[in-house]
């Protein structure tokens, strides 16, 4: 396939609009859901064959939910910013009467009789289903080894989407999902938004239900949405966050508004940037240019920016590992005794890997996190957010790809910037800060206190206001029918 | 079972085998000793990460917050 794609639709859509001026146009009537999402559907028709960022499309559901939107909103009953938003969910949300199948073999024809709680609230915010999209392997297999095909870089389709939320960065960056829910262990969400040139938020853990998603590792999952700006971001947080007594790991605490502190000047924020963990040798020289440069860019909006040293960072992907493997096979440990064959050769092989780990191994791990976690929040009295690539490189071709290189190059290696700020909690977004002479997108982190999403949303709007990045979008030429 | 080396593969198999995951195929075995043998360093870095600690206490912390 030779790249610009081609999609159609009608006139009047625009397939890289912002969550925020569609809703306008939809509560004032001048485009309406049932339009609008007919229009995504072609979209998804013309570019699903190329990219793969859906496993199942459900149409219908969609287009029944969009007229009920269209009722309510011509009836005066307009619920919010996301009625009527097209939106799409990474395929380990339980969608009851739709499969879900985790992208593997052993959950196939699984069909769920339960919502998950986060569905549940994108229906009472009235946003519209477009589907389930394609992830790794149970979010942590190769992205090559599901019985569907990969999700492929709407930038370049010889390039992986990063994952694990690999369909909803394609979709949301290819303007065939306005945005998507995805999930977070590592680096599952700010991965896929760097590598595809979106946006994505890590909540604080707990601060989103994983109430009806299918875990990975119960202690570090979280629940986040990928959209094309940092304000759509948090109109999607503002709609899934809150307490949730059916998740044991929700937290009881407010809610805030999480678009409160957008527009509002950052002068006077301190901003720690940490070189000696986040700027190390793997960090590719594109990468390091374009994060200097944001970290620049930021002070010139009058942030002050200081060096940090973040401690215990030395041992945190050793702990992410050690916790992930042990609490990945905890989940899957009936299965990948009795039919192990279900799932591809390196979850197979990462999964059994897991029963390896003894109590003490496991212990020192959650001991160690605990250390990094107490040193994090200590810098965070010094400072407000802490700035970091989201990965050390920029993108990862499909003929490059070693299973085996987990641990020594892969997710699983030190070149995963986005791991400390899984282990200590805290909320963490990527959002575009440039591209390599590739023509790949480059992902800049910025990480604040737990539970100030409002803060990280408030800098990263700043920056995004101040740069051309997300306004850019990948090679697909649209053909516009009368 | 540990995150300790194994010297060979037979020794990993049979570690598999006691571990109650079957006897794996020599494709299955040789991936799963290249993940084993780079997981040992993660296992001997939190050991001695560990020993630095000299706050006991922190691991109460971290099954509290886990």
């Amino acid at each position: 396939v030779k790249q610009p794609l081609t999609a159609s639709g009608p006139a009047g859509v625009e397939p890289f609009g912002s969550i925020a001026d569609i809703a306008e146009r939809l509560r004032t009537k001048a485009i309406s859901p049932v339009e609008l999402t007919t229009a995504v559907l072609q979209r998804i028709d013309a570019l699903n064959p190329h990219l793969h960022a859906f496993i199942t499309v459900t149409a219908d559901r969609a287009l029944v939910q969009a007229e009920r939107a269209e009722r309510e909103i011509a009836a005066g009953r307009w619920r919010g910013p996301l009625h009527g938003i097209p939106f799409s969910l990474k395929d380990v949300y339980e969608t009851k009467g739709i499969r879900t199948t985790a992208h593997s073999r052993a959950l196939e024809d699984w069909i769920p009789e339960r919502d998950a709680t986060c569905v549940t609230r994108m229906d009472d915010a009235g946003a519209v289903l477009l589907g389930k999209t394609a992830t790794q392997e149970f979010s942590t297999g190769a992205v090559t080894e599901g019985p569907w095909p990969a999700a492929r870089n709407p930038w370049n389709l010889d390039y992986t989407p990063s994952g694990s939320s690999s369909g909803a960065g394609a979709a949301v960056a290819a303007g065939i999902s306005f945005a998507a829910l995805g999930g977070d262990t590592g680096a599952s969400i700010r991965m896929p938004a760097a590598a595809n040139g979106c946006v994505g938020i890590r909540p604080t853990y707990g601060r989103v239900s994983r109430h009806g998603v299918i875990p990975l590792s119960w202690s570090l999952d979280t629940c986040g949405p990928l959209a094309r700006t940092v304000r759509d971001c948090a109109l999607v947080l503002q709609a899934i966050a809150g307490y949730d007594p059916r998740d044991p790991g929700s937290a009881k605490v407010d809610v805030p508004t999480f678009d409160a502190l957008l527009g509002t000047p950052i002068r006077g924020l301190r901003v720690g940037v940490d070189r000696r963990n986040f700027f190390h040798e793997l960090v590719d020289p594109q990468v390091r240019t374009a994060v200097e440069e944001a970290i620049r860019a930021i002070e010139r909006l009058g942030a002050t920016v200081r060096e940090i040293e973040l401690p215990w960072l030395a041992y945190a992907h050793a702990a992410q590992n050690v916790i992930h493997m042990t609490e990945s096979h905890a989940y899957h440990e009936t299965r990948i005794k009795r039919e192990p064959y279900l799932y591809g050769p390196s979850l197979r092989a990462y999964l059994r890997l897991g029963a390896f780990v003894s109590g003490a191994e496991y212990l020192h791990a959650q001991r160690v996190r605990a250390k990094i976690r107490a040193g994090m929040l200590a810098a965070f009295h010094e400072v407000d957010v802490i700035l970091a690539p989201t990965g050390a490189r920029f993108g990862e071709r499909f003929d490059e790809i070693d299973a085996s290189k987990r641990f020594s190059g892969g997710i699983g290696s030190k070149g995963n910037l986005a791991v400390p700020f899984s282990q200590a909690g805290v909320p963490a977004i990527s959002l575009p800060c440039g591209f390599a002479a590739e023509g790949l997108p480059i992902g800049l982190q910025i990480a604040g206190r737990p539970f100030d999403e409002a803060t990280v949303f408030q800098v990263a709007h700043a920056y995004e206001a101040a740069t051309p990045w997300h306004d850019m979008h990948p090679p697909i030429e649209l053909e516009t029918k009368p | 079972m540990s995150l300790r080396a194994f010297a060979t593969k037979d020794d990993l198999r049979a570690a598999a085998r006691e571990a109650g995951l079957g006897d794996l195929e020599p494709e299955e075995l040789a991936l799963l000793k290249i993940f084993h043998d780079d997981a040992c360093a993660f296992g001997d870095a939190l050991r001695n990460a560990v020993a630095a600690d000299d706050e006991p206490a922190t691991v109460f912390r971290a099954l509290r917050a886990s």
